[in-house]
């Protein structure tokens, strides 16, 4: 069963519709308790970085995310859930969930557009298959931070340009997170969440 | 490549979607679920819901409505009208839809554009302004609520909206409403001036050349409304949506 958190923050039911159309069943996460039987979780988000902590703190889910993850489980952070995932965001003053070693900082308006809001061409670094048949895949993006720092240990799905080319699409193991919101993307994102469903379904071992 | 978005604005009265003429005279031009899933099947940019009648009797938005049109629409989707506090924005929020717009509240209380702003982050709140040419004051901020101009200048309206923590601004050039002569070009470039953020210009729109004109003009993104749901000279309703090739990805 996959899972999306909600700590009473964000789009979610775009995300459990979009699931639902590629056929897989989803339920909301709120509290610790609605983790037991979860597979996979989708850490979705829109808003401030502070914001976003505050709410996980609350639910009391922060820790019980990171066991998750540590467990091997598949997570996936969209838009602010990708930047949750990291170190650090510089629009914020807490710490994040740690789990990509990575650190957010807001674009700079003399180079980019900030807010970006629009859609925009993704390309595909990596030779995993994470979006689908298309050859020129395109999302829906809404942000103005960016994963500035990415450690070694991150490895780069896709990169969008805004200005410069930088990191959309990362992962470290079992946790990824993208920066545009494939629940919003129609064709390219029942491809993504297609590709997310199989990956959630297929046992590492 | 970053491309201008062409967004659809779709008004809701009823539970029905409706186009209106400069702001009265709405017209019942459809079922909105089933418009929306058209629009969703054509690849929309982006989807505008409008709710005229929750701005002006100070109902509550119709929730149930908007789950169930949201449901099929895989597309980003803003929502306005009616919104008055953080509750009902969060409410929205957690159906599926991302963005939301406030007109007649922030006029009143700008307070609740930066509790918007802070809890949902700037690029999910816009700010709707609605400018209305008059014979002797010149271009007035309009309040379609009240149906009626206002004293307030709209660039200081503007710059409230801004400095509240909008991330866009929707700017509706009343007069150009529901006629497709094309976009309001010199308001356009005024209200692009006096903002920091993003506007996107409705109010007109007939083709893509009034498109481009409007990005010309300084807008990042265009809207409309009659441009998608009429064709031909007598107004026969006809969802439509140019293809990706044309709009020049």
């Amino acid at each position: 069963m996959i899972g999306i958190v909600y700590s009473g923050l964000g789009n979610v039911a775009a995300v459990a519709n979009i699931l639902r159309r590629v056929g897989a069943d989803s339920v909301f996460v709120s509290a610790p308790a609605d983790l037991s039987g979860i597979d996979a979780l989708v850490l979705p988000g829109v808003g401030a970085f502070d914001a976003g902590m505050t709410a996980l703190s609350n639910s009391n889910l922060v820790e019980p995310i990171r066991d998750h993850a540590n467990q091997g489980k598949p997570v996936l952070g969209i838009c602010l859930g990708m930047q949750l995932l990291s170190a650090g965001s510089s629009e914020g003053t807490l710490p994040g969930l740690g789990l990509i070693d990575a650190h957010f900082e807001r674009f700079d308006p003399a180079e980019s557009r900030v807010p970006y809001i629009g859609w925009n061409d993704v390309h595909v670094t990596n030779q995993a298959d994470w979006f689908g048949q298309e050859i020129d895949p395109r999302f829906y993006f809404t942000h103005s931070y960016y994963a500035q720092k990415c450690a070694d240990s991150v490895e780069v799905l896709a990169t969008a340009e805004n200005g410069f080319d930088y990191v959309c699409a990362y992962r470290t193991g079992n946790v990824m997170g993208v920066q545009f919101h494939p629940e919003k993307s129609h064709r390219y994102g029942y491809d993504f969440f297609t590709s997310f469903v199989e990956w959630t379904c297929t046992d590492p071992a | 490549m970053y491309r201008p978005r062409l967004i659809p604005v779709l008004l809701l009265s009823a539970g029905r979607l409706v186009k209106t003429s400069k702001f009265s005279s709405p017209r019942y031009v459809g079922d909105p679920i089933n418009a929306v899933r058209i629009f969703n099947d054509k690849e929309v940019d982006e989807l505008v819901l409008l709710d005229i009648d929750a701005g002006r009797t100070g109902v509550e938005p119709d929730y149930a409505l908007l789950e169930e049109i949201v449901s099929e629409a895989f597309i980003p989707i803003t929502y306005g009208g009616g919104i008055k506090s953080l509750a009902q924005a969060r409410r929205i929020h957690s159906l599926g839809i991302e963005r939301i717009s406030v007109n007649s509240a922030a006029m009143q209380d700008l307070g609740l554009v930066r509790e918007l702003s802070d809890e949902l982050g700037a690029s999910a709140v816009v700010g709707s302004l609605d400018i209305k040419r008059t014979r002797f004051h010149g271009e007035l901020l309009f309040d379609s609520a009240r149906g009626k101009t206002l004293r307030k200048r709209w660039e200081v309206h503007v710059r409230e909206l801004v400095a509240g923590g909008v991330g866009e601004i929707l700017l509706q050039c009343v007069d150009r409403d529901g006629t497709r002569r094309g976009l309001d070009l010199d308001q356009i470039e005024k209200v692009v001036q006096v903002s920091d953020v993003p506007v996107i210009a409705a109010g007109g729109l007939a083709s893509l050349d009034d498109m481009q004109q409007g990005i010309k003009a300084g807008a990042a993104a265009v809207a409309g409304g009659a441009f998608f749901v009429y064709h031909g000279k007598h107004d026969a309703v006809l969802i439509q949506y140019p293809p990706l090739s044309a709009l020049g990805a």
